[in-house]
């Protein structure tokens, strides 16, 4: 599904951050992404969410160079970026539904869909007023939400739970779960403690050498 | 004059107006297409694009005395003023949106790294070589911007007012063409650059350019009060805003100006201009990226930021010194009573922005 050939990245010559690295990533995996701060998860997570592009190599989602060809790829994927940059001014409500429209998947059912997604987030009233009210921990929701509701192939995951409280933590890792038996690959960088180790099937241990 | 200065301007304020972009994330989840990621790269240029419609306008329509008189001709100027700066504009937009592959390549390969040794070695100061090609936009922008104007005016001596229109609409062309590439690549070119300037800002300081950082005893020129907080808005402005590259293309589009050997005056409202095209850099640091409310507010007064602000400003003042001095010597334009006046207009005007982003500072906050 998602193969990396020869990745090599180095924010300039001589400040290595992996060199060469070979990968191959099917559909229905779960990747976990652990190591200490600075080891690299994030840029790794930034070069398959094609916001960093690659020193050398390629990265290619079912044929397609990721980096030539960004929008036919990042339609299939889902994202929780490490920067909770959100509008501020929309609720979000309206976050989800623009997200939806903006993909050209509204349907009839998407407004129920989305109340759904908060109502399991425990996001209650609030999902209604602007997210520039929001506490971390209601951005972050939102960010969760706005990766799963486009039911994608490929979720990409910088540190999903930062800053949840324990119950919509184990109601994310509930919808990881579901987002795995239905196919999708999962990669996603966190906290080896925030995460069952049964739910993952591989894990990649970083700084990679 | 006007078109001069907006062509440096132009030059060198693009890619800090277009990346980092903070709305890269929410185009992500939104999977923006080509055409809406190109619609919103034109629209951040928005603001700049109509205070420069505006001012142009002002110039050309603000004569109170006689304001309905010779309206052809104001309008006709307005026009050329308005197509050169929206040429121009669109052209350095396209140019720095496809620069992001060449950057990288220059940043992050073994011909990057040789460069940046021998450049080190030669200049004696750690040179990113990721920031060549952004160089040689600002200077072929602000250049091409320059020659359009000195194209202008010789067709306007040569063959009558009407003339002065071709270059401004030669720049229009040029960014129909040049945007109409970038539209095609938008996604890609959108991404690829936006990536480069995210990690060439936000890269973590080491090495070499550690050890050549700023150190606060290096400051020896501020008075001690507000030492600690002029060493921390340098150390930032100068890892953001390479103002020094900025003034150098200043500096060089003047000399190009007085090498032309225009009227006295003309040379003089050049340099005053050129004094307080400095300060807008105080408006830079005004954002909450660089002191933020609690930075501003719990760490020092009012009346010391506005000192902080001035004495920034301080530490380009012999330099400005040393150029009008030398290019009178050279071209004859300016007097010494004047070089004096513009530099104590230079201190003056940089207190009184300061003081005035102070008070604009509180009142948004």
């Amino acid at each position: 599904m998602i193969e990396l050939k020869n990745i090599t990245k180095q924010f300039k010559a001589g400040k290595l951050i992996f060199s060469s690295v070979n990968e191959t990533f099917k559909e229905g995996e779960f990747i976990g992404l652990t190591g200490p701060n600075g080891s690299g998860k994030t840029t790794f997570l930034r070069l398959l969410s094609v916001n960093s592009f690659p020193t050398s190599g390629s990265i290619h989602y079912n044929g397609l160079d990721i980096h030539k060809n960004p929008q036919q790829y990042l339609k299939d994927v889902g994202l929780v970026h490490d920067q909770e940059s959100l509008p501020v001014h929309l609720s979000a409500v309206e976050l989800l539904e623009w997200v939806l429209r903006s993909r050209k998947l509204w349907t009839s059912d998407s407004q129920q869909r989305i109340n759904d997604m908060f109502d399991r987030l425990s996001l209650k009233d609030d999902r209604n007023e602007q997210i520039g009210t929001y506490s971390t921990g209601m951005r972050k929701k939102t960010q969760v939400a706005a990766a799963f509701i486009v039911n994608p192939d490929v979720l990409i995951l910088d540190e999903p739970l930062r800053g949840l409280d324990s119950s919509t933590r184990n109601e994310v890792a509930g919808m990881l779960v579901d987002a795995k038996s239905a196919g999708a690959l999962i990669l996603m960088a966190s906290h080896t403690a925030d995460v069952r180790a049964d739910f993952i099937d591989r894990t990649l241990k970083f700084p990679l050498t | 004059m006007l078109l001069f200065f907006s062509s440096a301007l132009i030059a060198f304020i693009t890619p800090y107006m277009l990346f980092p972009d903070p709305f890269a994330v929410v185009l992500q989840l939104g999977n923006a297409d080509g055409g809406g990621i190109f619609r919103h790269m034109l629209k951040r240029s928005d603001a700049i694009w109509t205070g420069a419609i505006v001012s142009i306008s002002v110039v050309c329509f603000g004569d109170l005395n006689t304001p309905f008189s010779d309206l052809e001709t104001k309008g006709f100027y307005f026009l050329v003023g308005s197509l050169f700066f929206s040429g121009l504009m669109g052209y350095s937009i396209s140019r720095y949106a496809r620069s992001g592959e060449k950057s990288r390549f220059w940043k992050e390969s073994e011909k990057g790294r040789d460069l940046r040794v021998r450049m080190g070695e030669y200049f004696k100061y750690p040179i990113d070589p990721g920031s060549i090609p952004s160089f040689i936009n600002t200077v072929l922008i602000g250049g091409l911007g320059m020659i359009a104007v000195t194209v202008g005016a010789a067709l306007y001596g040569g063959y009558g007012p009407a003339y002065e229109i071709v270059p401004a609409l030669f720049l229009v062309l040029l960014a129909v063409y040049s945007l109409l590439r970038l539209r095609s690549m938008a996604v890609r070119n959108f991404y690829g650059t936006n990536a480069f300037f995210n990690e060439f800002f936000g890269e973590t300081i080491a090495g070499k350019e550690a050890e050549s950082k700023i150190q606060v005893n290096q400051l020896w020129w501020v008075p001690s009060s507000i030492k600690s907080h002029v060493w921390a808005l340098l150390l930032q402005l100068d890892r953001k805003f390479p103002a020094g590259r900025l003034l150098f293309v200043g500096h060089l589009l003047i000399w190009l100006l007085s090498y032309q050997r225009p009227a006295e005056q003309t040379m003089i409202s050049a340099w005053f201009l050129f004094a307080l095209f400095h300060h807008a850099i105080i408006f830079i640091s005004l954002s909450d990226e660089y002191a933020p409310a609690w930075f501003r507010q719990w760490i020092g007064s009012s009346a010391q930021w506005v000192m902080v602000r001035l004495w920034i400003q301080l530490r380009w003042v012999l330099i400005l010194a040393v150029s009008i001095w030398v290019n009178s010597l050279i071209f004859g334009h300016v007097s010494y009573a004047v070089q004096g006046g513009i530099i104590i207009f230079y201190v003056l005007s940089a207190g009184f922005i300061s003081l005035c982003a102070d008070i604009y500072q509180k009142a948004t906050t």
